[in-house]
């Protein structure tokens, strides 16, 4: 029994402090609570072991090893080992101090005697048959039960982490050689509050410090457990402590996944090796068709200038111009190629050898592969925008080296090109819409402050109502650009694809958004009855007209949104055939027109 | 430069269903995304002023396309995301393709996995397109493997855990897979696995499902479950198309417990607690058709109107609900499964043969019990089923009657390849083959308290006395109760951080070879809930019902070796 009292002992001046309490039982209540906690009380008698090993229907059943946790007097079955303990320590009814019988568990130990149930008798018989030699190690081997870490199995780490020698005499030869602070504890003032459930703390539902933050926690808000070094920090080396459901979760990781790796900067690297490469060929490329083409402009001009044309003449001009050709770059020797390096069709007699006289490599001419076609160098000289050269003369070019000359150049011109109108509109209705949602929170917050402002002071609802007029505005303009995306035709398919994207997006947006516009002509109706309508210095009117007016055009505004989302609802409809809702708005509709008909009517001539 | 904000998304056959599993298209248009298309379709138009975000799995075809598209871009600027890590040669290759610098970012996301659920993941590998049994018994087919490699280590990655492995030590395939998964942790991807370490290691626990072969056999009875089973669930979608007078927006739903709330709070209610649900929340709608229907005022119309679309989402999604639910009632009582069912329990928690026998018989040959009104036999599935569990279940039986059963069931036509599924079965997970670790999976639901851990079950139902033998597993894998000889540990720590078999995991990832169900699904999400100090998370190569896994069985037995005479010899002397 010593070592129980010790224990419980020192639990109480963990969490009770004070000196009030000093049963060990009422101790064991508390631990009962905890289901692990129960398991690392065990050794402390016999008595408990029974009754929650008779829940668990013996699992440890090897475990058994059937003597006096106090007196170590052998016994025969738990049977007799509970019988001795009533009688020789004192644990029967008798016995049993208070606090035992306000358990909430209901199979104390002498009602387990007297009506056993078929669990346990039968649990009793399995350990019977099961009994091996008595050893001594018993305690050792229960707090195996524990959820805690072996390594920590002393009692000491889960009721006290700190427990020091100086009482505890009897055992713990594994002491933790951490032991974590407790500076921090929050001292138990005797009506303490769980910091989660508020639950009022007693020794029934638990008062137990989180050994992280140090605050008191009831069992259930307590049962989380982490590793902590000596000053209570997060410590995957430390040891296994107690602790709450905030720290448990707030340890760092806890909620850390998602994981992504950036490769951007190894794919540049990567690619700007290749992307030098192909500039230098571009620039080389072009080099080449600025010579190409001065060169071939030199040969016409000489020849033409002599203004004598003959097939002699001709032959004279295309050979020259092939050797200049030749000069600058080395011609392949057409004679081992037997395929063209494009389009890999044999060459034959229909499919002739051709050369590129940018690269000199030996291409077909076919003219639906396409591999090589003959340029202009007048059109060639405009297209990369060199010094433009006026000749009709042609360039063979290949499809790989005109591909390196002018992809780029064609990508980068589509980018500069202007948006189609659907894009263009689109825009638009985004930069709208984007300029909604920065004024909404705005709006928002001052109809908050309206509605709990009692002085109603008049620049927060002239601020208001001018904000209101600008988001009006803003959905009217967002509305236009909708309808006219809608209505675009003649586009290409995915550009439908997008279009309806946007319609049913809008939809949403308008429904979504345009509530609280809705807020405040009520409010600021009632302001304007209280307001002395200062401002109004119309002659045309009196005061009373100008309020009027002011009403019915309020009353107007509304009523035309309604009619605008009931339309938009109407088409939804439509569109969904859900043809049962159908009926319902269109009533509304048409007692929505006719409202507005009556208010209009009421305005006459100062109606929008 | 003129530019849209608009931008693309480009999925390929992979991520489109990882995408639409995890957001909804308004999520998308919220980040200006308008255009969705899979790059593998080359039919798209040129839209040069768009901007692309790919989503791409780094498979060869995806790659390959991708390539292609570098090489000739329809869009103005291109950010590339993978779902799982590029391979050196890959990075090169795009490298080498993106000669006009149109790419701006390139990514590995690691998400190679459907996440179904908040707690639930698959790889939606089912045969006969994806096969993961091999050309016999115990092995894997091939592409499986590595699909089941990549898509493991990719979740391990994106919930950044560095886990010991255990598998069961009679299961080949998860043995092969534990060692595969072990060799990448701390070889080829080792520079990604550098976590910080945890408190206690995560554990992931690879688990064969010829061990339970019985979970995937029965007759769910909650909500979820029994979706799958009687319709079937794909990607979170469920298809009434063949729901006799369903309405034309109804046929196909989504269920998804993130945007639907209503299913988030009954996926895993039983049958009988779902209808009082389902009352609920029809009569909730009805009061407010009420109170929407009298107009009378303009104040009463602008109240209407501003609740007007929550109305709509209201009415849709009872009306989804309700043909669900009288759907599922429908197929019940045309299966006739409260009988099947009570039967099953009966079989799979209780040692009654003779009684079961009789019973079985009784459905089998559709003896009438009430001559007053006659019923339909129930379907050739469900009797080869039943048979099944029997099999299974008194195997070891003196009086087993398993093959008369079987010629029972030729004699009613029942085709031999159906039947064929039992041997395979009996094959495949009989009692020698599964793992003896001293828990039956004939096991009955009892409120069990064990010490740290807590399980919950409604004992007094009889139609869901049963219990997964997953739930054990895992409450003693939590308690550092799984022994070491079945459970052998891969430690990818080394010599630095040496784990014992009584480690307790604090995080831990179920990994099904052959599939888990959505009964385990309710399991864990429930071990979840009443266990706050630990998280588990559960998948498998598919999520199956009782067809899907049968259907597997089929599969595969068909090209496993039949047994020869000498060892159907052999496994009858160890009877």
């Amino acid at each position: 029994m010593k070592r129980g009292r010790i224990i419980g002992a020192k639990e109480i001046d963990d969490s009770a402090s004070t000196d009030s309490i000093d049963n060990v039982e009422v101790v064991e209540s508390v631990e009962l609570q905890s289901p692990f906690k129960a398991d690392v009380l065990i050794p402390n008698d016999g008595h408990n072991t029974l009754s929650i090993a008779g829940d668990k229907k013996a699992k440890e059943a090897e475990m058994e090893d059937v003597s006096c946790p106090i007196c170590s007097e052998k016994m025969l079955s738990l049977l007799q080992l509970n019988r001795h303990l009533d009688d020789e320590h004192g644990f029967g009814d008798n016995g049993t101090p208070t606090p035992m019988k306000t358990m909430p568990r209901t199979n104390t130990p002498s009602p387990l005697l007297t009506t056993p149930n078929e669990e346990l008798r039968s649990w009793l018989k399995k350990t019977n048959e099961v009994r091996s030699k008595i050893q001594t190690a018993l305690p050792r081997k229960f707090v195996n039960l524990d959820l805690f870490d072996s390594s920590n199995n002393s009692f000491s780490m889960s009721t006290e982490p700190s427990g020091q020698p100086s009482t505890n005499t009897t055992t713990s030869t594994n002491q933790p050689e951490i032991t974590v602070k407790r500076s921090h504890w929050q001292r138990p003032t005797g009506r303490d509050k769980c910091t989660e459930c508020h639950k009022t703390l007693n020794i029934k539902n638990g008062l137990v410090n989180c050994r992280k933050c140090g605050l008191l926690f009831c069992n259930s808000h307590s049962d989380f457990k982490v590793k902590l070094n000596e000053n209570a920090q997060y410590d995957h080396e430390g040891v296994w402590s107690r602790c709450c459901t905030n720290c448990f979760q707030g340890k760092p990781g806890y909620n850390d996944y998602g994981l992504y790796e950036d490769l951007t900067k190894r794919f540049t690297t990567l690619r700007q090796k290749k992307v030098d490469e192909r500039d230098m060929l571009q620039n080389k490329l072009e080099k080449r068709v600025i010579n190409v083409s001065t060169m071939l402009n030199k040969i016409d001009r000489e020849y033409h200038s002599t203004e004598f044309n003959s097939n002699f003449l001709n032959f004279r001009i295309n050979s020259k111009k092939r050797e200049v050709e030749q000069q600058l770059v080395n011609w392949e020797d057409g004679s081992h190629v037997l395929n063209c390096f494009i389009c890999l069709q044999q060459f034959s007699f229909t499919l002739r050898k051709h050369h590129c006289r940018l690269c000199g490599r030996v291409v077909c001419g076919d003219n639906q592969t396409q591999c090589s076609m003959e340029i202009p160098v007048e059109h060639l000289t405009t297209l990369l925008d060199v010094p433009k050269v006026n000749n009709q003369s042609l360039i063979r070019m290949c499809k790989e080296c005109k591909d390196c000359l002018f992809q780029k150049r064609n990508f980068q011109r589509d980018l500069k090109s202007p948006l189609t109108p659907l894009l263009q509109k689109v825009d638009n209705q985004q930069s709208i819409k984007k300029a909604i949602l920065v004024l909404m929170p705005r709006f928002e917050d001052i109809l908050k402050r309206l509605q709990t402002d009692q002085n109603k002071s008049k620049s927060l609802t002239q601020e208001a109502s001018r904000l209101r007029k600008r988001l009006v505005d803003s959905f009217a303009s967002f509305d236009k650009f909708t309808k006219e995306i809608i209505a675009l035709e003649g586009l290409s398919k995915d550009e439908e694809l997008l279009q309806h994207a946007i319609k049913v997006e809008s939809a949403t947006f308008i429904q979504e958004n345009m509530a609280p516009l809705k807020q405040l002509p009520q409010l600021l109706h009632q302001l304007e009855a209280n307001s002395n309508n200062k401002g109004m210095s119309k002659p045309k009117y009196t005061r009373e007209q100008v309020t009027m007016i002011k009403q019915r055009r309020q009353e107007l505004m509304v009523l035309q949104e309604q009619r605008f989302l009931v339309e938009e609802m109407v088409s939804n409809c439509k569109k969904q055939r859900k043809f049962d809702e159908l009926p319902m708005l269109q009533d509304n509709l048409k007692e929505l027109n006719g409202q507005i008909e009556q208010v209009q009517n009421t305005l006459g001539e100062e109606g929008f | 430069m003129p530019g849209s904000k608009i931008r693309v998304l480009l999925l390929d056959s992979y991520t489109t269903s990882v995408v639409s599993l995890n957001c909804t298209q308004s999520e998308l248009l919220q980040h200006d995304i308008y255009l969705i298309n899979r790059i593998d379709n080359a039919n798209r138009d040129k839209m040069r002023h768009l901007k692309c975000i790919c989503y791409l799995k780094p498979c060869d075809e995806s790659i390959n396309c991708l390539l292609e598209e570098l090489r000739n871009p329809k869009y103005s600027s291109y950010e590339l995301y993978f779902n799982n890590a590029l391979s050196k040669s890959q990075l090169e290759r795009l490298a080498e393709s993106d000669d006009l610098e149109v790419v701006t970012k390139v990514e590995e996301l690691f998400q190679d996995y459907l996440t179904v659920d908040k707690t639930l993941y698959s790889l939606a590998l089912q045969a006969p397109k994806n096969r993961i049994y091999g050309d016999s018994m115990g092995t894997w087919q091939g592409s499986s493997f590595n699909t089941c490699t990549q898509g493991l280590l990719s979740l391990l990655l994106s919930l950044k855990l560095k886990p010991v492995i255990r598998y069961e030590a009679n299961s080949k395939m998860g043995s092969k897979l534990a060692k595969e998964i072990l060799y990448n942790v701390e070889k080829t991807n080792s520079s990604l696995f550098d976590f910080k370490l945890r408190d206690s290691p995560p554990l992931l626990l690879i688990l064969d499902r010829k061990n339970d072969p019985i979970t995937p056999l029965l007759t769910p009875w909650t909500f979820q479950s029994m979706v799958h089973e009687l319709i079937g669930i794909e990607n979170n979608t469920v298809d009434l198309a063949n729901v006799p007078g369903i309405s034309q927006d109804l046929k196909k739903i989504v269920l998804s417990s993130r945007q639907d709330k209503f299913y988030q709070e009954s996926m895993y209610l039983n049958f009988g607690d779902l209808s009082d649900k389902i009352k609920d929340y029809v009569s909730q709608y009805k009061s407010k058709t009420k109170s929407s229907k009298d107009i009378n005022s303009i104040e009463d119309m602008k109240k209407f109107i501003e609740e007007f679309p929550e109305f709509k989402k209201l009415s849709g999604n009872v009306s989804k609900h309700m043909t669900l639910a009288s759907e599922l009632d429908r197929r019940i009582n045309r299966g006739r499964l409260w009988e099947v069912s009570e039967l099953e329990q009966n079989m799979s928690c209780h040692d009654q043969h003779n009684s079961d026998l009789q019973e079985l018989e009784t459905l089998l040959l559709n003896r009438q019990t009430d001559p007053q009104k006659q019923v339909k036999p129930i379907p050739d599935d469900t009797k080869v089923r039943l048979v099944a569990i029997y099999a299974l279940r008194y195997e070891s039986n003196s009086n087993n009657q398993t093959t008369r059963l079987k010629n029972l069931l030729k004699e009613q036509g029942i085709p031999l390849y159906k039947i064929a599924i039992i041997d395979t079965l009996l094959q495949m997970s009989g009692s020698r083959s599964r793992l003896d670790d001293g828990q039956s999976i004939f096991d009955k639901a009892t409120s069990n308290l064990i010490t740290g851990f807590k399980t919950s079950h409604a004992t007094d139902n009889l139609f869901m006395q049963h219990v997964p033998r997953l739930e054990n597993v895992l409450s003693r894998a939590a308690r550092g109760k799984l022994n070491e000889s079945l459970y052998p540990i891969l430690n990818p720590y080394g010599s630095s951080l040496p784990i014992s078999s009584q480690d307790k995991a604090q995080d831990i990832v179920v990994f099904f070879v052959g599939g888990a169900t959505y009964e385990e699904a309710r399991i864990v999400h429930s071990l979840n809930e009443l266990n706050k100090g630990i998280r588990i998370v559960l998948g498998g190569t598919t999520i199956h019902n009782s067809k899907s896994f049968m259907d597997d069985i089929e599969d595969a037995g068909d090209r496993w070796p039949k047994p020869t005479a000498e060892q159907r010899l052999h496994q009858r002397v160890q009877l």
